[in-house]
């Protein structure tokens, strides 16, 4: 248990994401969104936005285009993840080799002119030949000797080609060249698909440096062309082929290796629009991201969606050649796409309300672009996020009655906690939170729900939710803790005293693991140095007397102990829950705790012996003060620390202190 | 020493003057120049720079493991590295760490090819990216990890330390009995995190071997004492395009 919360504590954070391409900027802070993606696993609103995920905002805008109804995205493509092949964008020669077994065997099994004797000398030799494993003994064995039909021949050879191929011999096409005129027609084709692709891997092999970068310098533009043009031959002749999915895929390759933005761009807008999203989606999703140039995404040949990617991106927060903070993208720039949009005017004029809105704050473009219509059938992603960028530009109080109006039409996947959080933040910063819990309320989603108690909510509105028998578990547990936290680090003594009495018994609160989620108000061993009562008693204390000393130096003791789980980081102000706690006064600070009672001579000499020893202490190790409050400077520091020694040198706590910071 | 932090001692001309001379000095004197280093970070699309030439240890990124369902990893390298010089770590960067068999199964396939390729690695690092929202079940998938790791692998993790909350031993314990070390990261995106030399002043006590992850570029001035760390294993430097 103490092993799991504490590590907690170190923030793990991701290395940044530099690539040329990166599809998540994470110089850009993303605002909070509710929700993970299912998708890139970042999290995500459910309307187009700059600081989504470009995979998401792709995604989004190919189900627009596919007109599809989606509840849910379709998970990945599980029957190669059987196969241990758990990675989208690594290919290996071997990928073949199972399928090209079943293919092979079926050409033989189908063809009547060859007698049954070979077709099973043929399948017994193709199971001889695997990818990965040397297939030289089947090679060897197999001789075009040990048939006699013309197509079982051929199909000894075929195999013959194709076992050289595992074998490594994959930059010479010579072999299945020699049967790109057989008379066989599935060796015919399927020599005429390894021809390309053999060309290709030719291509390629002396492209990648040591460290497995293309190093564009290498590449050798003839073989390049070579390749495509072998891609090309193969899908002109079999369009309909059983390589055709392969070969297109390949063609994606080449204008990769040749870096051309435009045949990239033609590529992978027809790929992406050429079927529903489905469970094929997420794979050429990543691919895209991965290996589409920012060029390609806006190149002449490149369809709007892509455009549009390309364009939201440019609207995060840029960085200009100096590496100093730059806003987005200009209007200008947006209008050179406009023609790009033909038949797609109301994607620009969202990108021109997002770029005015997200880039200069300017509401009354937002409104001029997006003209009020209520929704009368079940919203795609662009109507979605034109109607919440809407919402969201409308200065008064229509905005509310509008977004609950959404909720019938808000059936896409993400759509509807994308307008639970819209919702919340609207009530939060019309000061009307107590809506976001009211019987009936249409904002379930117990992230919200639990992030306006820890945020926002005050005491009336914690207790109600902790003692509450109609919510989760968790959202109690959540607002109860929130509460006692608030009602020490604010000061509410008095409140404190009553509401720990709602804590429930250690097992109550317990999880799977036998992790209570209250033990910081559990009673504890001190081991400070300064004797202390159990904390319901300190409160006691305060909430008779809040300046109490020992009452303050055991507070003080306390928060310090529990920093990490008493604090909250301020949520960024235009976030849910940045409009801050509703607990009235400001937050105690241990260091106005010390500094009181180091000049108040009610004190014990003790106290005021602890109180500037822990004051001293504010500033370890590097002169930063980490109790709030106000800071001094080091010659203050200094004086406490001389006076420590000179006054109270007799103390445990003088004893111990032979530096200042 | 590391410059006094005081925040609100200074008046605004004052304070103008002394952070133009700092950014001057740190323009020449600190900033991070990668050709001093010799242990970087290889990440996707950035281009390999020299000093990749003569590098004693580098860290590549492989792959980035999304929270796609099921969970995927997504390839981050266009070809398999057969780096010669140098000593290798393989990097996912984790979004997740719901990871299913097969997932672990194939990083380590993943390894295997690697080395198989001639690379001489040394073990595997995991950046997991604290966006998501499973940082309580990182600790068990550690161990998990550890478990299934050939012994002759090491296990490295990449981590930025908060230390204002005074940094629980019991945690960090927890992290040395798990991992063989942590790179310990002084930035975040592409901006050194403001008051790292404090978090690092209290880095005597971390019982696990650390590195300190530095940005090419990045500003970088070593705490006091920091040699004297017995667990202090040097630098690593996190590479970028636009910085020579």
């Amino acid at each position: 248990m103490k092993a799991i919360t504490s590590l907690v504590l170190l923030s793990f954070v991701a290395l940044s994401s530099t690539a040329a391409v990166g599809s998540s900027d994470q110089s850009y802070v993303p605002d909070y969104k509710a929700l993970a993606s299912e998708f890139a696993g970042r999290d995500v609103s459910g309307t187009l936005l700059p600081s989504n995920d470009t995979r998401d905002n792709l995604l989004f805008l190919t189900v627009d285009r596919r007109k599809q109804q989606l509840t849910t995205f379709p998970s990945g493509d599980t029957t190669e993840a059987d196969a241990a092949y758990a990675t989208y964008g690594e290919g290996s020669i071997c990928v073949s080799d199972a399928a090209g077994r079943t293919g092979f065997n079926t050409a033989v099994a189908a063809d009547a002119t060859v007698p049954d004797s070979e077709k099973k000398l043929l399948q017994d030799a193709r199971l001889t030949v695997a990818c990965g494993n040397s297939s030289e003994t089947g090679a060897v064995a197999f001789a075009p000797a040990n048939v006699q039909s013309a197509h079982a021949v051929e199909f000894a050879n075929y195999l013959a080609a194709i076992a050289g191929f595992y074998k490594n011999i994959q930059y010479d096409p010579a072999a299945f060249e020699a049967l790109s005129k057989a008379d066989q027609p599935w060796v015919r084709e399927a020599s005429v698909y390894m021809v390309a692709r053999v060309t290709l891997l030719a291509a390629q092999a002396t492209v990648f440096d040591e460290w497995g970068t293309l190093d564009r310098t290498k590449t050798d533009a003839d073989m390049v062309t070579a390749a495509r043009a072998a891609l090309t031959a193969y899908l002109t002749a079999y369009p309909q082929g059983t390589y055709a999915a392969s070969a297109t895929g390949l063609l994606r390759r080449v204008a990769w290796l040749s870096s051309d933005a435009a045949e990239q761009a033609t590529a992978y807008s027809k790929t992406l629009l050429a079927t529903d999203v489905g469970p094929t989606t997420p794979a050429l999703i990543h691919e895209v991201d991965h290996k589409m140039s920012e060029e390609a995404y806006l190149a002449s040949t490149a369809d709007p969606i892509l455009v549009a990617v390309q364009l939201f991106r440019l609207m995060r927060p840029q960085t200009d050649d100096k590496g100093n903070p730059a806003p987005g993208v200009k209007a200008e720039v947006l209008e050179v796409y406009r023609g790009r949009f033909a038949g797609e005017e109301k994607l620009f004029d969202y990108l021109l309300a997002a770029r005015a809105w997200f880039v200069d704050n300017d509401a009354a473009t937002v409104l001029k672009l997006l003209p009020e219509k209520t929704p009368t059938a079940d919203m795609n992603y662009l109507d979605f996020s034109r109607q919440i960028l809407r919402i969201k530009a409308t200065v008064g109080t229509s905005g509310r009655q509008a977004l609950v109006g959404l909720f019938p039409y808000a059936k896409q996947n993400y759509q509807r906690v994308t307008l639970e959080l819209e919702l919340a933040k609207y009530d939060e910063r019309h000061k009307n939170i107590s809506a976001v819990f009211d019987t009936g309320t249409l904002i379930q989603d117990p992230d919200i729900r639990m992030r306006v108690l820890n945020y926002v909510a005050g005491p009336i509105l914690l207790k109600q939710q902790a003692m509450s028998p109609d919510v989760l578990p968790q959202e109690r547990q959540t607002a109860l803790y929130r509460l006692l936290v608030r009602d020490l680090t604010h000061g509410r003594f008095k409140g404190f005293v009553e509401d720990i009495k709602q804590l429930p018994a250690a097992e109550a609160s317990a999880d799977a693991d036998g992790n209570d989620a209250f033990s910081i108000f559990r009673p504890q061993e001190s081991n400070t140095g300064y004797s202390c009562p159990d904390l319901v008693s300190t409160a006691v204390t305060l909430a008779k007397n809040p300046k109490h000393v020992s009452g303050r130096l055991c507070l003080g003791d306390y928060f310090r102990g529990k920093n990490y789980e008493l604090e909250l980081e301020a949520a960024a102000k235009d976030d849910l829950g940045g409009t801050g706690t509703l607990f009235a006064g400001t937050v105690l600070a241990r260091h106005d705790f010390y500094t009181d009672i180091m000049k108040n001579p009610g004190a014990s000499r003790d106290d005021r012996a602890y109180a500037t020893y822990r004051a001293i202490h504010c500033y370890a190790p590097v002169g930063e003060n980490d109790c709030g409050g106000t800071d001094v400077d080091r010659a203050v520091r200094k004086k406490w620390f001389l006076e420590l020694k000179a006054k109270y040198g007799e103390t445990t706590w003088a004893k111990q202190q032979d530096v200042y910071w | 020493m590391a410059r006094q932090l005081g925040r609100n001692s200074r008046t605004f001309i004052g304070s103008l003057l002394i952070l133009c001379s700092a950014f001057a000095d740190q323009v020449r004197a600190k900033n991070v120049r990668a050709e001093d280093y010799s242990a970087f970070w290889l990440w996707a699309g950035v281009k390999p720079q020299t000093v990749l030439q003569d590098a004693k240890e580098l860290f590549v990124l492989a792959g980035e493991v999304t929270g796609d369902h099921p969970v995927r990893i997504i390839s981050q390298r266009s070809a398999i590295p057969r780096i010669k010089n140098s000593k290798v770590w393989i990097v996912y960067r984790a979004q997740t760490v719901a990871w299913d068999d097969g997932i672990l199964r194939e990083v380590l396939r993943q390894m295997a090819v690697w080395k198989a390729n001639g690379n001489m690695l040394l073990g595997l690092q995991i950046d997991f990216d604290a966006g998501t929202k499973h940082l309580d079940r990182y600790a068990v998938f550690l161990k998990t990890i550890r478990a299934n790791l050939p012994r002759e692998y090491a296990l490295s993790v990449t981590g930025l330390l908060d230390w204002s909350a005074n940094g629980d031993p019991a945690g960090l314990d927890a992290l040395a009995s798990v991992a063989d070390e942590v790179v310990l990261q002084i930035y975040q995106g592409r901006k050194v995190i403001p008051g790292y030399a404090a978090y690092l002043q209290k880095l005597n006590r971390l019982k696990v071997p650390f590195r300190i992850g530095l940005l090419q570029g990045g500003e970088w001035q070593a705490p006091e004492r920091l040699a004297d760390n017995p667990m202090f294993r040097g630098y690593v430097v996190f590479l970028l395009n636009d910085v020579q």
